[in-house]
């Protein structure tokens, strides 16, 4: 079919066709996108919270801006090109017209990519106001592995478990070779004393031997001087000197013999000692393994006690990779090394109930059997009955008999969790609860055709409007209701499991529809009771915003600053397990580094309010309450030191403001004259061009805050997305449609420029005609911009 | 309508021109919004900004359609069919504005599962009693 006046115009309208179809739908996309704008004007007329003006970085939209008003010229050269039958003009016009469109979509995705990866979070406070300061930044994701952070990737989190396991190793081990060393000690003195000891026995002996003829000697000597008979011709003088010799020789044989006595004396006491020592030098051999290990022993010893990390791990591989095994199994079991999730909530899970009035989401079954392993089980609390339908129709049982018959058993107590159990008991469960429906209709059924057989209840209409109110109805429908809870099936809605022992669940908190301490639901109503373990949201923090604190308290007719001020955000103790040091209070400072970043934002603060003065004007609620990433990074360089700050923040005046603002009576002049810090320090705020900035802040060139906050804490949290409030639901609305009709419009002009040789070659009035109606489309993509442009960048 | 060579020729100058003069103005808003000098009415965004970007924003709105989309010599059937659709998005700001005035509201705490409950007295989103 030929369509009609493509080329030439129609004599009634003055139009060739096309370009009325164009403006016709042109005027529905004027609609479209006045109601879009009329809903960003009440959504942002009516928000309940501080609207995010002038939040988005500017410098990808003007960029942006400037692309699409240059693609808008482009097109329409293109055109003119065509009119004029330049081909090769139009050619490199149209293709400039489409780098722009794909300039223009590969920045708005830089953009959105940030938006999806930059997180909010509002925190939950108690106070006046419930808190309500938020915290902008990135989520750490990956694992816990002790006190660090590392990628869930397989290799990472080995070496980083291995890494830490080996430092507990090292630890243990040097223990161990410091108490191997005092047992060789103990060893070596214990060989020396029995050594010693059988010296000494030895040596005795002999001399025992010795003394003992000595002893003999000297009795024979006795006894032969002492049988000599003196008594005759003996004289006096030979007599004297006989006894003396006598009472010599048996002085003598006692000395010998006391000496022997105590000779023997000491060998039995040698004797009973040598024992001793031996089982001292047994002991110490036990402890250390028997005789055989002892010689390997005690040179390794004697390594692991001055080892370095790396000898360590080469002996930990040569002499005991069981016992490093052990060693790291042990540290992952008793807590040593935490293993966990950054971004997960952590459970210590002994109870776990499924709902079967909804399908059970299999993937988190899935999850939740992966995660128990083989270490635990996950077993029917008690056994499922219901009332078997077959069986009741046969009606040889009662139903409390019914109940406990074999068929009536769907499921053992102590089935093991699995996604078919699941389903098997989700089909019992939906057909009983369909029986019971039919029943619960039946009576339903019935007492409504036999009141409407009871006098006065014969019109139908009078019937269904009066009745119900009428204790004829009422009385019969309790009737009924006893009856119905005598014949229904009423099977259990939810199984319960134990889960033995109880094992620790990670969950995203995304799948997560409400939680306590105690336990919490999962999306598809699966709810699990237990612990909730230390699993904190972790964060590097980029923003500051107590902007809706401030509102409330406004509201609450308070004082924002010490509403803010007591905050938990401004509060709380750095908790700080994982991550980069630096939060900690040096001398007696225990304010944490977010109090830090407010005062040395009140310094800052302090000195803008008094230069807007000069000016009769004031800081707005933006500059005063909202903290942003550029200003956190100038305070961090300045130390967090008020003063410094605000001398840095006077030397960015003009000479004569900084005097006037000096002169207000609201600087600390003698704390900024001893500022110190270095010479001429400014505070260094990004500006609109500066491209580590250029969709927002930057966490690979910048390492920002972190902050640990508890689980109970994280009062609502969100990317940037439609979730988080309704600026970024109609930002994300209007762009998103934009950027299709960017796409779409890029689409249409790239097929006349691949396409159109054969047109132009036979028609090129048309193919200028159809440039022009794509080119009047591709005008009001830019014109929607141009709207879109100050209302979401700049307002 | 620039049909013939000549003012197509004479017309790329004009569209030329417009086009820096659209990014003139766009550098104009980005300065009103972002200098302190150009600045007006209260320190930061305030109703003067919200005015003066419209404006800039209209400006160069219209000087899209009228020279790049040819209003400045088109035919009356474009002329009517544009407005409608202006008329209609002017509508569709009305009409969101007139839901806006029902007392029957989302987020109303005084909504029993969506249906009116006229026991309990009507409040707005932000909970006060309305008339």
């Amino acid at each position: 079919m030929e369509i009609p006046f493509v080329v030439n115009a129609r004599k009634d309208t003055g139009l060739f066709n096309s370009k009325v179809g164009i403006w016709l739908f042109l005027a529905s996309e004027v609609t479209l996108f006045g109601g879009l704008f009329s809903g960003y004007l009440f959504l942002r007329l009516y928000a309940d919270y501080p609207w995010p003006e002038r939040t988005l970085p500017v410098l990808p939209g003007l960029i942006n801006t400037f692309v699409l008003i240059g693609s808008s010229v482009t097109v329409v050269f293109a055109w003119a090109a065509l009119k004029m039958r330049e081909w090769k003009k139009f050619q490199i016009y149209m293709a400039i017209t489409l780098l722009c469109a794909a300039l223009f979509m590969v920045l708005k995705g830089v953009e959105y990519s940030a938006k999806f990866g930059h997180q909010g979070v509002q925190i939950e406070g108690d106070g006046p106001v419930q808190g309500r300061e938020i915290v902008e930044g990135h989520i750490h994701k990956g694992m816990v592995v002790g006190d660090r952070i590392v990628d869930a990737e397989e290799d990472s989190v080995n070496a980083a478990v291995e890494e830490q396991a080996l430092a507990r190793f090292k630890e243990m081990m040097q223990d161990e070779g410091a108490a191997l060393v005092a047992f060789l000690t103990d060893l070596q003195a214990a060989q020396a004393e029995t050594a010693k000891l059988e010296g000494d026995l030895a040596k005795t002996k002999t001399v025992l031997e010795s003394k003992e003829k000595e002893l003999a000697t000297a009795k024979e000597t006795w006894e032969g001087i002492s049988a000599k008979d003196l008594s005759g011709d003996a004289s006096e003088k030979e007599k004297e000197g006989h006894e003396k010799a006598v009472a010599a020789a048996l002085e003598s044989y006692d000395t010998l013999e006391k000496t022997v006595f105590v000779l023997k004396g000491n060998i039995e006491s040698f004797a009973q000692s040598i024992p001793d020592s031996r089982l001292a030098i047994r002991r110490v051999k036990a402890a250390l393994g028997g005789t055989e290990t002892q010689a390997t022993v005690v040179p390794e010893a004697e390594k692991i006690k001055d080892a370095d990390e790396a000898a360590l791990k080469a002996l930990a591989g040569a002499i005991d990779q069981e016992k490093l095994k052990a060693a790291i199994t042990k540290d992952l079991e008793s807590g040593q090394v935490d293993l966990g999730y950054a971004d997960k909530v952590a459970f210590k899970v002994s109870e776990l109930s499924f709902v079967l009035t909804r399908p059970t989401h299999d993937a988190y079954v899935d999850q939740i059997l992966s995660q128990a392993g083989d270490n635990h089980t996950i077993t029917l609390a008690k056994p499922y009955r219901v009332v078997d339908v077959d069986e009741l129709a046969e009606g040889t049982l009662r139903r409390e008999e019914l109940l406990w018959s074999e068929r009536a058993l769907k499921a053992e107590r102590g089935a093991e969790l699995s996604t078919d159990l699941l389903d098997d008991l989700e089909g019992e469960f939906l057909d009983a609860r369909s029986y019971d429906q039919s029943l619960s209709t039946e009576f339903l059924r019935a007492s409504w055709e036999w009141v409407r057989q009871q006098d006065g209840f014969s019109e139908d209409e009078k019937l269904a409007t009066y009745v119900v109110t009428e204790p004829i109805w009422t009385d019969r429908r309790k009737e009924d209701e006893d009856k119905l809870k005598q014949l229904k099936l009423s099977a259990s809605s939810s199984v319960t499991f134990n889960v033995d022992p109880p094992m620790t669940l990670f969950l995203d908190p995304g799948d997560l529809v409400k939680f306590d301490s105690k336990g919490g639901q999962l999306r598809d109503d699966t709810t699990f009771s237990g612990e909730l373990l230390e699993s904190p949201m972790i964060m590097g923090v980029d923003a500051l915003d107590f902007r809706h604190t401030a509102q409330r308290a406004k509201v609450e007719g308070l004082d924002p600053l010490p509403v803010i001020e007591g905050t938990w955000l401004l509060t709380h103790k750095a908790a700080h397990h994982h991550g980069d040091a630096g939060e900690k209070g040096e001398g007696g400072d225990d304010r944490n580094e977010f109090r830090k970043i407010w005062d040395s934002h009140m310094a800052w603060l302090n000195v803008e309010e008094e230069r807007l003065k000069l000016k009769e004007r004031t800081p707005t609620d933006n500059d005063r309450f909202r903290v942003n990433w550029d200003q956190i990074l100038a305070y961090r360089d300045l130390g967090y030191d008020q003063a410094r700050i605000t001398a840095a923040a006077l030397r960015d005046l003009d000479d004569e403001v900084a005097t006037k603002v000096k002169e207000s009576g609201k600087i600390d002049l003698e704390a900024v004259a001893n500022a110190g810090g270095e010479e001429g320090e400014r505070i260094k705020r990004t500006g609109l061009f500066d491209l580590n900035g250029f969709a927002g802040a930057n966490h690979k060139a910048y390492s920002f805050p972190h902050l640990e906050i508890p689980r109970e804490k994280v009062g609502f949290e969100s990317t940037f997305t439609p979730k988080w409030n309704t600026y970024y639901a109609i930002y994300f609305t209007i762009t998103g449609l934009h950027g299709l009709h960017v796409i779409g419009g890029a689409l249409v002009l790239g097929y006349y420029l691949f396409f159109g040789r054969k047109m132009y070659e036979s028609n090129p009035e048309w193919l200028a005609n159809r440039v022009e109606i794509g080119g009047l489309f591709w005008h009001f993509v830019d014109l929607v911009w141009i709207f879109l442009f100050p209302i979401l960048y700049l307002m | 309508m620039a049909d013939s060579i000549a003012e197509v020729q004479k017309a790329k100058k004009l569209y030329m021109f417009i086009g820096l003069l659209l990014f003139f103005f766009t550098v104009v808003t980005v300065m009103v919004a972002t200098v302190e000098a150009l600045d007006f009415g209260e320190h930061g965004f305030d109703k003067a900004d919200a005015v003066i970007g419209l404006l800039i924003a209209a400006f160069k709105a219209s000087l899209v359609m009228i020279i790049f989309m040819h209003l400045n010599h088109e035919r009356p059937l474009v002329y009517f069919v544009y407005i409608l659709g202006i008329v209609m998005a002017f509508f569709c700001m009305w009409l969101i504005g007139w839901a806006k005035t029902d007392p029957i509201q989302f987020g109303n705490p005084n909504l029993n599962d969506g249906f009116y409950n006229p026991d309990k007295p009507a409040t707005n989103v932000h909970g006060e009693a309305s008339e």
